[in-house]
């Protein structure tokens, strides 16, 4: 599992990098928190958003697309 | 091949043997069920092995008891939809119905992807549907354990704790693609358009819709969720362009490519997984516009509905959901 304090986590939420993930429950997920984060609705923030996106990703990471997802994102 | 249509008589012998089921069909069949461990919601329209049909002889069953650890169920309201999510297992899923054009479906329309531990578990449902004959009769309605419960206002919630080896997973598959020349956004989240920026330029999406003789059939997608999800036009009233599913501020949308042929791109579509799924539905508008009626969807049995729910709501797609060995 990729650390919670890594900054890949902060990079998708940014848009820095946009790999191809599988996990459709992230891939509902993201959009919504890059949007949250972007508009900083009720002071919600890029590190909120990190943080919720490592969780739901921390949650999961013993199912198949989330872990093909981690394998990825741990090379970016 | 295994059997999704059964009688009352046939459906009320699985509820009292204290199977797990999410059940579709007419209102006047499942209010003839007994009490037990059920959900239902109202639809006449059903994907089968036989193709698609219009049956209000039988009930659509889909049958969780073989993944059931422990399970609970709940109605929900407009106000308490929001807590969906925390509600569910940790290990587990939650299986949805919503009654159409009700105060809950627009909760949750709107209100999904700010609920606390939004997609943090699978959440996979569908709105309930009614004969498109009969709309000024009755609506669509949905069922907690009991033929008594029928309500066209309550959210009914079959929250489950799967085993250690399980999980459930979701898909959803899309017949569209966007198409690159046009941009939409959306100047605020709602269910009724007026003015929109199209390629950057502000314009009224009604008019936009009409000068450029666009197929208002055709869904307005968006990727920024990393996954393709659709918006479908419910209608167009003057300068109104309302959408069965809200579209956000701050989103870019497109509009979808026109499709040559829908009912054959369906007919040609192949479910990846060669297991059937153990439930999922189909969007009403797929099933009219792909004009399903005798026509088989690969590998795919499913009520259809009015809405798809898919962590939050969708439209014009299908939803898959299966529960597989870890």
């Amino acid at each position: 599992m990729i650390a919670s304090n890594d900054p890949i986590w902060r990079r998708v939420i940014e848009g820095e990098v946009n790999p191809p993930l599988q996990f459709l429950a992230a891939k509902i997920a993201i959009g919504h928190l890059k949007l949250k984060a972007k508009t900083g609705k009720d002071g919600f923030t890029v590190e909120k958003a990190s943080e919720e996106l490592f969780a739901i990703y921390e949650k999961s990471a013993h199912l198949p697309s989330a872990a093909k997802d981690l394998e990825i994102l741990s090379k970016l | 091949m295994k059997k999704y249509l059964y009688t009352v008589e046939e459906t009320a012998e699985m509820i009292k043997a204290g199977k797990k089921l999410v059940l579709a069909g007419d209102m006047a069949l499942l209010e003839q069920l007994p009490d037990g461990d059920w959900i239902a919601g109202t639809s006449p329209y059903f994907m089968t092995p036989e193709g698609g049909i219009v049956n209000t002889e039988k009930i659509f069953v889909s049958d969780l008891t073989s993944s059931v650890s422990e399970i609970q169920f709940k109605t929900y309201d407009a106000d308490s939809l929001k807590n969906i999510y925390i509600d569910g297992y940790e290990d587990g899923y939650t299986f949805l119905i919503i009654p159409p054009y009700s105060k809950v479906q627009e909760s949750f329309a709107f209100g999904a992807p700010e609920y606390e531990g939004f997609a943090s578990k699978p959440l996979c449902g569908w709105v309930a549907a009614h004969m498109f004959d009969q709309r000024q009769i009755e609506v669509g309605k949905t069922y907690c354990r009991s033929a008594k419960s029928a309500s066209a206002e309550l959210a009914v919630a079959m929250h489950v704790k799967l085993p250690a080896n399980k999980y459930a997973e979701m898909n959803l598959v899309n017949f569209y693609e966007p198409r690159e020349d046009i941009t939409i956004e959306f100047l605020e989240t709602s269910l009724a358009v007026k003015n929109v920026l199209v390629n950057g330029e502000k314009v009224n999406l009604a008019k936009y819709i009409a000068d450029n003789n666009l197929d208002p059939d055709l869904p307005i997608m968006t990727d920024a969720f990393s996954q393709l999800t659709n918006v479908s036009i419910h209608m167009i009233n003057g300068d109104t362009v309302t959408v069965f599913a809200p579209v956000f501020q701050g989103v870019p949308y497109k509009l979808a490519k026109p499709v040559e042929n829908l009912p054959q791109k369906m007919l040609d579509y192949k479910n990846p997984d060669p297991v059937s799924p153990d439930a999922g539905c189909m969007c009403m508008l797929c099933y009219l516009r792909g004009e399903q009626e005798g026509k088989k969807l690969d590998n795919i049995f499913v009520p259809v509905t009015l809405g798809e729910i898919c962590y939050q709501l969708v439209n014009q797609s299908v939803i898959t959901f299966s529960i597989k060995d870890i």
